[in-house]
Order: C-alpha cells, then sequence, then structure tokens
C-alpha cells in the first residue's frame, strides 16, 4: 500500500488522533511539569485571586463552601458537557444521514451504543483538566493528598462516565423520534437554553457563600465527595459578615460517593435495557409544510436602502439565516455572558467580596474594555452560522455573474446587521450592570461599532479564504482560531496605538505596582485603580493614535474582504 | 460557434479532471456529453461556466473567454447543476427571484417569468413554500426554472432527468425539444441515460477517464461501431465489460 492510500484511509482518525494527542500532552504537561507550572499558578492565586481572602481569613477556620461549590461545578461540568457534545453531534449527524448505514447493518444495537460510548471517552481527559483547574485554588488553601486528588478525579470520572451514557442515549433517542425539522430545532433551542442556565448556574455557585440544598442531583454528590477529599471532613463552614457558621453536608462524602456509583450503574443498566429499541427508526413524524407570502418591513426596508443586485443577495441571506430557530437560539445565547453579569449586578454589588468598594470600582473601570470585547467576539460567534451550509449552494453562486463577491459583502453586512444590535445591548447590560463606565459612553460606542465592522470583516475573510460547511466541526474550530489570532493583533494594534501615552504611562507604574502585594488588598486595589487612571494630556498625539489606529482597523478589514473573494472565487 | 474549447485540461491536485479537451458546439444544437461516474463531465461543464479555472488550455463560450471574460460567460449561460444547490429556508419564488435578480432580470419581466415556469413545470400551488420541505425531484424543477429564468442562449443540463418521474422526464425532453428547435438555444446535456440523448441530442461526444473518445451523430457511431444502440457504442467506447469472472465470489 502506498503512503498515499494510507494517509487517505486514516484521514478521517488524522483529527481525532490529533486532538487526543493535545489533550494527552497537555495532562502529560500539567503532570510532569507540576512544580513549575502549579507554582506559578499558586503565585497567581495567592497574589491576585486568594490574597484579599486569605487576608481576612482566620488561621484556625477555613471557609470550605467555595470547596463544596467549585466540587459541584466540576460534577455539572462532567455530567453535562458530555450530554451536550452527543446531542449536538446527533444534530449534525442527522443533517447529513450516516446513522442510516449503522443502523441498516448487521450490528447489534448494543455494539451501536456501545461505540458511541467508546468514541465519547475522548472526553473524560478534557473534563478532568478542566476539573483540575477548577480544583485549584481548593489545592491552594487546602493541603491535598494523594488520596484526596486520587478520590476527586474518581468522583468526577464516575460522574462523567453516566455522562456519556445519558447523551448517548438521548442523541440516539433523537435519531429514533427526530424525524421533523421542526424537532432538530427545538433540540437546539433547548441545548442553547441548557447552557445559559448552567452558565448562569455556575456565576451563582461561584459567587455565593452558602452551598445550595440540592441535595438530590448527582453534580451535588461530586461536590460532598470533593468537599470531603479536600478537608477530610463532613462539616462545611462558611464565613458571612465576619462569622463562621459549621454545618453538615448532606448526604456526607461517603454517601455520596456511593449514591455516584449506584446512580452510574442505574444509568448503565437503562443504557443497557434501552438498546433494543435503537435498532429501528419511526417514521411518524409529520413535516411541516411552511408558506411564506409576502415580505417583513425588515426586509423591504433593507431592499430599498441598499444597492441592486447586493440588496438581492443579502436579503436572501438574512432569511436563510433568520427562518433556522436554532439561529435565533444562538443569537440569543451569545448575549450570555454580559446577562449574566447583569442578571447578578445585586450580588456583585454587595455580596461577592463582602461589599468591598475598591473591586466594585475595579470592575467598573474595565466596563469600556468589556464593551469593546463585546464587539469583537460576537461577529466572530455569528458569522460561521452565516455562512452556506454546503458546497452545492457554493457552486450555485459561483455560477451567476459576481456571486462570490456579492455574497462575501452581502456576509460582512448581514454581520454587522447581527451584531451591532447585540452588542449595543451587550453595552448595555454591562453599563447598568457595573453602574458605569470609563471614558466617554459616546466614544467607547462608537469604537464598538468600529471594531464591530473590523471584527466581522475579518471573520467574514476568513471564512471565505477557508470555506467551512455545515458538516466539517474542526474546520469550524480551526477558523475560528485563525480568526481569533488575527482580529486579537489587528485590535491589540489598534489599541496600543489609540491608547499609547497611556501604555507609556504604565512602564513607570509597573515598578510601583509591583509592591502592591505587600500593601492591604483594598489599598492595593485603590493604588492599581488610580495608577491606570493616570493618562496623558498630550492631545495631537492621542488623536494622532487614535487616527492610524482607525486606519489600521480600515486597512484591515478591507484586505481581509478582498482576499476572502480572491480565494472563494478559486476555491474548487 | 456556441462552445469551443482547445487543449482545455483540468488537475485536482495530482488528480486528473479533464486532460486535452477539443470540442466544438454549435450555436442552437444539442448536444449530449455521456461518460461513466467521474469520467470528466461535471468537471467539463464547471469549466465551460466559469465555476473552476482551467489548469491549462482555452475555451470560449458564446464568443467568450472562459479565463478573462468569466462574468460574460456567466450571463449568456444557464446552469442546472448535478446536485441541488438551494437556500433550503427560501421559498421556490424566492429563491427563483434570488437567481433572477443576481442575473439582472427586470423585475416585472422576473415575475412573469416566474410565474410562467412554475405553471409550466407544475409547482405553481407550491411556489410559496419553502424549498426544505421539496422532494429531489421537485427540486430539480425548481433549479431547471433557475436555469431558464435568465434567458440564456446556452444551457448546460447536468443529468436534467435525475430525480423526475416518467411524466416530468417526458416534460423536460419535450421543453428541450422545443426551446432547442423553437429559440435556437445551444443545450450542452450530460447524461447517463442513453435513451434521453439517443431522442434530443444531434451530436453526442463520450468522454472517459477525463479523455474525449468520441463525438458524432448517434447514427453515425452506431454506423462506425455496428452498434444496434447508443448503450452498445458507449460500452465499446469506454470498454467496460461485466463478466461473470468478475462476480466469481457471487
Amino acid at each position: 500500500m502506498t503512503s498515499g492510500k494510507v494517509l487517505r484511509r486514516l484521514r478521517p482518525v488524522i483529527p481525532v488522533a490529533l486532538i487526543s494527542g493535545i489533550i494527552i500532552l497537555a495532562a502529560v504537561m500539567l503532570l510532569v511539569s507540576k512544580n513549575f507550572f502549579v507554582s506559578r499558578l499558586n503565585n497567581y492565586f495567592k497574589e491576585v485571586v486568594m490574597m484579599p481572602m486569605l487576608a481576612s481569613t482566620s488561621i484556625f477556620l477555613q471557609d470550605s463552601v467555595y470547596v463544596l461549590n467549585m466540587g459541584s461545578m466540576a460534577g455539572a461540568v462532567a455530567f453535562m458537557i458530555p450530554i451536550f457534545a452527543a446531542i449536538g453531534r446527533q444534530l449534525q449527524e442527522a443533517e447529513v444521514v450516516s446513522r442510516d448505514v449503522i443502523l441498516a447493518s448487521p450490528l447489534k444495537a448494543r455494539h451501536v451504543l456501545l461505540g458511541d460510548f467508546i468514541v465519547n471517552l475522548i472526553i473524560v481527559p478534557v473534563v478532568l483538566i478542566i476539573a483540575s483547574f477548577m480544583m485549584i485554588p481548593a489545592a491552594i488553601t487546602f493541603y491535598l493528598t494523594p488520596q484526596a486528588i486520587a478520590l476527586i478525579f474518581a468522583s468526577i470520572a464516575i460522574a462523567n462516565l453516566s455522562g456519556i451514557w445519558i447523551g448517548v442515549m438521548i442523541s440516539s433517542y433523537l435519531y429514533i423520534r427526530e424525524t421533523t425539522e421542526r424537532m432538530k430545532t427545538l433540540f437546539k433551542t433547548l441545548l442553547g437554553v441548557a447552557g445559559v442556565a448552567m452558565g448562569i448556574g455556575f456565576f451563582f455557585l461561584s459567587s455565593s457563600t452558602m452551598p445550595l440544598n440540592l441535595w438530590f442531583l448527582p453534580s451535588t454528590w461530586v461536590g460532598n465527595v470533593v468537599h470531603f477529599a479536600v478537608t477530610q471532613s463532613n462539616i462545611a463552614i462558611a464565613k458571612i459578615n465576619y462569622f463562621y457558621i459549621a454545618f453538615p453536608v448532606y448526604p456526607d462524602g461517603w454517601t455520596s460517593l456511593a449514591l455516584l456509583v449506584l446512580f452510574t450503574f442505574l444509568v448503565v443498566l437503562a443504557g443497557v435495557a434501552y438498546a433494543s429499541k435503537v435498532s429501528f427508526i419511526e417514521t411518524g413524524g409529520e413535516e411541516v409544510t411552511v408558506m411564506v407570502k409576502g415580505e417583513n418591513w425588515f426586509y423591504r426596508a433593507i431592499r430599498k436602502i441598499t444597492p441592486t443586485p447586493l440588496n438581492i443577495m443579502l436579503v436572501s441571506q438574512l432569511k436563510e439565516f433568520a427562518r433556522r430557530m436554532d439561529n435565533m437560539a444562538r443569537v440569543a445565547t451569545v448575549l450570555v455572558f454580559p446577562a449574566i453579569i447583569f442578571l447578578m449586578r445585586g450580588i456583585m454589588q454587595t455580596n461577592v467580596f463582602q461589599g468591598d468598594v475598591g473591586w466594585i470600582s475595579f470592575f467598573s473601570s474595565f466596563t469600556g474594555v468589556y464593551i469593546m470585547m463585546a464587539g469583537v467576539l460576537l461577529p466572530i460567534m455569528i458569522v460561521p452560522y452565516t455562512f452556506v451550509r454546503n458546497k452545492d449552494v457554493l457552486w450555485t453562486i459561483k455560477k451567476t455573474p459576481a456571486g462570490v463577491k456579492l455574497m462575501v459583502h452581502a456576509m460582512f453586512l448581514e454581520a454587522l446587521i447581527l451584531s451591532t444590535p447585540l452588542a449595543v445591548i451587550s453595552a448595555v447590560m454591562f453599563y447598568l450592570a457595573l453602574g458605569g463606565m470609563t471614558g466617554n459612553p459616546a466614544t467607547v460606542l462608537a469604537t464598538m461599532l468600529f471594531l464591530v465592522a473590523v471584527s466581522s470583516a475579518i471573520t467574514v475573510g476568513v471564512y471565505a479564504w477557508r470555506p467551512v460547511f455545515q458538516e466539517r466541526g474542526i474546520g469550524h474550530l480551526i477558523n475560528f482560531l485563525i480568526t481569533m489570532i488575527l482580529t486579537g493583533i489587528t485590535t491589540g494594534v489598534m489599541l496600543i496605538l489609540s491608547v499609547v501615552p497611556w501604555v507609556l504611562n504604565l512602564i513607570p507604574s509597573m515598578t510601583v505596582l509591583n509592591g502592591i502585594p505587600w500593601l492591604p488588598p483594598s489599598a492595593s486595589i485603590v493604588l492599581a485603580f488610580m495608577l491606570v487612571h493616570l493618562e496623558p494630556v498630550s492631545v495631537p498625539v492621542r488623536i494622532a493614535g487614535i487616527a492610524v489606529s482607525l486606519i489600521v482597523g480600515g486597512v484591515a478589514a478591507y484586505l481581509a474582504l478582498k482576499k476572502g473573494v480572491e480565494k472563494l472565487e478559486a476555491y474548487e | 460557434m456556441a462552445i469551443k474549447t482547445r487543449g482545455l485540461t483540468k488537475f485536482y491536485g495530482s488528480t486528473l479532471g479533464v486532460k486535452d479537451l477539443n470540442l466544438e458546439v454549435s450555436s442552437g444544437e444539442t448536444f449530449g456529453f455521456l461518460g461513466p461516474n467521474g469520467s470528466g463531465k461535471t468537471t467539463t461543464v464547471r469549466l465551460l461556466n466559469c465555476i473552476i479555472k482551467p489548469t491549462s488550455g482555452t475555451a470560449k463560450v458564446g464568443g467568450y473567454d472562459i479565463v478573462s471574460e468569466p462574468e460574460k460567460v456567466k450571463r449568456i449561460t444557464g446552469l442546472l447543476p448535478e446536485t441541488p444547490g438551494v437556500y433550503e429556508k427560501l421559498s421556490a419564488r424566492e429563491f427563483l427571484e434570488f437567481i433572477g435578480g443576481l442575473y439582472g432580470v427586470p423585475e416585472d419581466t422576473l415575475k412573469r417569468r416566474i410565474d410562467e415556469l412554475l405553471e409550466f413545470f407544475e409547482i405553481e400551488d407550491r411556489g410559496d413554500e419553502l424549498l426544505e420541505g421539496f422532494s429531489k425531484g421537485m427540486r430539480q424543477k425548481v433549479l431547471l426554472a433557475s436555469a431558464l429564468i435568465h434567458d440564456p442562449e446556452i444551457v448546460f443540463l447536468d443529468e436534467p432527468t435525475s430525480g423526475l418521474d416518467p411524466f416530468s422526464s417526458k416534460m423536460v425532453k419535450d421543453l428541450i425539444k422545443t426551446l432547442s428547435s423553437e429559440t435556437n438555444k445551444t443545450f450542452f446535456i450530460c447524461t447517463h441515460i442513453l435513451p434521453l440523448a439517443e431522442e434530443v441530442c444531434g451530436r453526442i461526444g463520450i468522454i472517459d477517464r477525463g479523455e474525449l473518445k468520441e463525438v458524432g451523430t448517434p447514427e453515425g457511431l452506431m454506423e462506425k461501431y455496428g452498434a444496434g444502440n447508443l448503450e452498445e457504442v458507449f460500452l465499446q467506447v469506454t470498454g467496460r465489460r461485466v463478466t461473470r469472472d468478475m462476480l466469481e465470489w457471487v
């Protein structure tokens, strides 16, 4: 067999092998370079995150509620990631109809499920790595024995295994039952909503000074096992307003572990019993015929304000995007982060850091940065779903005169139309949640809108340069990384240029900042806050910096679109 | 001359698509392009419609060069692709408006043509339905309509009757014959269905492994190969044989 043939045969395996390799390498690096890596993380947490908390904590009583909460979060991650991943993959697979071939083969149903389960085991090391990071604060505050680490990892891995089984079962069920587009859309929307709910739940858990009394959830059992492993005790201690409160962890560590094992056992049993039902496909679902009559005011307005034939392409692209309910769910989910900040504003201002005014000011001082970041990130998250879904549509577009150029330009406008309102909503939510904004709000908003345009152009350019269609998940990931790097470099250069004097001021400030760890927490934050606000008064330099920054952004956007059109024209 | 190629060659990396294609199709002619799967038919159609660029060689379509004047070529040609690429969330009417609009068909003319084409293909009552709910045959009809919406001089049809029921196939054949005789349009038809080629094509070309093997009238080729029908010609030209030895394991 020639090397070419071998490579072709191995092609489907290469992405999995690459990802596995990266994960294993990361895990090995994490373990082997423990001294180097963990000691630096230790320093980071001790000096930046934990220091204010440790400074106010008694030597004898250690607040252990956050260990419970972090453990529950790790448990939730272990359960939910495989479920989300399996459902997402199944929904995608249903569109390329690859499962029919497997179900038509003489493979037994339980073998099909087992195959799915084994493939999904790749998630286990990923979850363990994520959980390791979540456990770092606990590892810093408490002395962790090897037995404790083993118990933590075991409980998370067990939770992960049951999550994978549940995910495999749900995804198989989806394939059997889900025969209509409406069902598919419903599940995609539910996935989005579940993601939002999980995000908000995490924020509650991470910021709460008391654990939620959800004893019946497997994620709570994981949290209880983790707490027991870390503190060697079933008594949790919470510090509220300088008072320490002790309360029993329920159910206790060993009972929680037993419940976890029992739950996983029952899930596996359910999977085996359920397997017999996977071997057939019901065709009962009735396709719903969707009729469209006329155009609404939005599309009519778009047609009027954009030139022909660009408007024809733009309106069709927008209809293709907006009539997919899952796309609308995605649009909603990109607002998760600002929504969480907005919903939690009350807690942030009173509870998270025990009312430390310095921290609130610190957060508020970065409102402008958050808003600008939203401007950069939103198009990156949205553009992939505006690209044509398969090659055949691309050929249809390529056949028409100037079709590719029109499509790329329409995608850019579409990204602007979709991202701009979202960016403005994010900005308003950040502004209201953090109770203020650094700099002139009009300037921040204008900068954000400009960044939306630059980021949209770069993302569209990347997709035109490297077209990725619906079914190629790994391609989307690569495009995402390329886009992040390109927008990161561009917007980074833009920000540096527009705040040159500010950056120069920071250099002498750094020597002073090095002394911060020796100061009391509140004073250090206030000092840092004051230092980064020592803005320059050199107006001409500032104006020149902003002008060059705008030119850099404009040129980057223009080049991205131009190169994108050229590359897509040549795409075969 | 509607189509004229000289040494047209296309490689995808090291894989051959079409090699040294020399072909002439006159205006008003209905030309059948036959060949086994993967022989280079679709590559040729994509080259002639300026969707992909040749590795070497030249071609003129309607007198315009496919490399230096792709926009002009695209304006005078219509294409029914082998695999249907449609925006699934558009209705049939919206899709036709979209394609017609990109070809610059005036709004009034476009609306009238859409009504006529939907009626001709007997899908006027489903014109406002999203394409995602259409069967393969229905989509084929919409794509056929989209290939004709801008009244092109030269029409490329890649497997035009694929997925159509016998009645619709007959309708398409009649459409090709009528348009060919009454409007002087040139048809370039890629097909596996030899009776279709025999019935509607004045001349046929047979391509295999990227190389044009034969060109002539169906009658002339049958005479040359001493064959009773086009299928025998096709098998002799392409050298394909199914023998019992090949299926020994059955």
